[in-house]
């Protein structure tokens, strides 16, 4: 009797597929002869069923677009697609409002540095992303309407926004916002599987001084590093710029040059 | 990975109000946490985790509120009204569901603890991975491993307590 209360347990690893062929082997030989064991597993398997049949419950739609909203997530794909002009903005608020607690403290720190805070915000943003990587998919095919949407409505140079490559697939397109404005986020994968955020965010009032600015090939943008996140801004088509990679200089360098001398 | 959320969330909590508020007070609370995530780690662990965290949180504020009283409350009280478990699942569909498999499985789960129901729910109804739930129960995989077999052993004892309530009700037909 001791014997098959210590085969209880293997029993239970049997039903569940657990447990190797030398190990299950030797069970099922002793099954064999043996009916306490085998009714154990009997048993075991009539509850398996039953729980099998327990119905799987799905979250409600509103429930998934509430969270999706609050969280600052456009639905699968298309969804946002469909949202009434006033169902965006509305979207866009919550957005803003979920941002505006990160972003108080970034503010406080970077008040009187835009571009300080405009990287900072965007590096949060990134992290923030990181964690939603099992919902690009659903948004991949949507992205370049949605961005044309997003370019439309708040005024964003949708032209200048890089569509992708086979080294930097582009997997979604999200509002966010920075420096206050609602902002195209462009989410891409590299083929390391690292993201790779580029952010765009109408700013014709921010100035970029010279002296902070690098010499890229022919270009000046600023290169900076926040929490070991690669982030180069620069100006163009009258848009602020926010490109982050987990990059080194020289490598985000090159993916800058990429970014930003593409022909839409 | 919402849907496997909210049905963790729908069996810790009676009521589908407090199951929706846990789900996205989850969702916000990962976002605000969202630095506490390590990379390759599974998501739903740590969302679940952080769900089971926040209905601890949840019996704390209501105080000596027990939410499933001895676990089979709602059962008794449907049978009582003679009403369909739409109550439980608040689903007309579901409700059919559960009437199918007579709700004893589902009354026995609900008399577990807590935790034995969580693990038998992770481990034999979601099909997670043994690290995965030992994830969210914040315990190694060896416990995982024998509190589930803990879990179906009572189980199994509650469904034959059950058992001459249904056949009693076979009679009937």
């Amino acid at each position: 009797m001791s014997a098959c209360a210590d085969n209880s347990f293997r029993i239970a690893l049997l039903v569940r597929g657990e447990l190797d062929s030398a190990e299950e082997a030797l069970l099922r030989a002793h099954l064999a002869g043996c009916a306490t064991c085998a009714s154990e597993l009997a048993a075991e398997e009539e509850l398996s069923r039953k729980l099998e049949k327990l119905p799987k419950l799905m979250a409600p739609a509103d429930l998934k677009a509430q969270v999706q909203d609050r969280m600052g997530v456009p639905l699968a794909r298309g969804r946002v697609l469909r949202m009434a002009p006033r169902r965006l903005v509305v979207a866009g608020t919550i957005v803003l409002a979920l941002v505006i607690g990160a972003a108080v403290t970034l503010r406080s720190r970077f008040a009187a540095d835009p571009l300080a805070l405009a990287a900072h915000q965007a590096v949060a943003e990134r992290r923030s992303l990181d964690l939603q990587r099992d919902l690009f998919p659903g948004e991949t095919a949507g992205a370049p309407a949605l961005l044309r949407e997003l370019a439309q409505r708040y005024g964003l140079p949708a032209t200048t926004a890089f569509p992708g490559d086979a080294e930097l697939r582009l997997v979604s397109v999200r509002p966010g916002t920075a420096l206050g404005k609602v902002s195209a986020i462009l989410i891409y994968l590299d083929k390391e599987a690292r993201l790779v955020t580029l952010e765009i965010l109408p700013g014709n009032e921010v100035q970029i001084p010279p002296k902070r600015t690098r010499q890229v090939q022919q270009f000046r943008p600023v290169l900076a590093r926040v929490e070991q996140c690669g982030v180069v801004l620069w100006k163009q088509g009258g848009a602020l710029h926010v490109l982050t990679a987990p990059l080194d200089d020289q490598e985000l360098a090159r993916l800058f040059v990429k970014v930003r001398t593409h022909r839409s | 990975m919402l849907d496997g959320t909210y049905r963790l969330a729908r069996w810790l909590v009676p009521r589908d109000s407090d199951a929706r508020d846990l789900v996205q007070e989850t969702y916000l609370h990962a976002l605000e946490a969202r630095k506490t995530f390590r990379p390759g780690a599974s998501m739903r662990a740590w969302l679940c985790s952080i769900l089971r965290n926040r209905f601890v949180d949840l019996c704390r504020r209501r105080g000596h509120e027990v939410l499933w009283a001895d676990g089979a409350d709602e059962f008794r009280t449907l049978e009582t009204t003679g009403d369909a478990p739409a109550g439980f699942f608040g689903d007309a569909e579901l409700a059919r569901l559960t009437t199918l498999v007579r709700g004893d499985i589902g009354r026995a789960l609900q008399a577990l603890p807590e935790n034995h129901r969580t693990v038998v729910l992770l481990c034999d109804v979601e099909h997670w991975r043994w690290e995965e739930a030992a994830a969210v129960l914040e315990v190694p995989i060896g416990t995982v491993q024998s509190r589930l077999f803990r879990a179906r052993r009572a189980l199994r004892r509650l469904l034959s307590e059950y058992a001459p309530e249904e056949a009693s009700i076979e009679r009937m037909r």
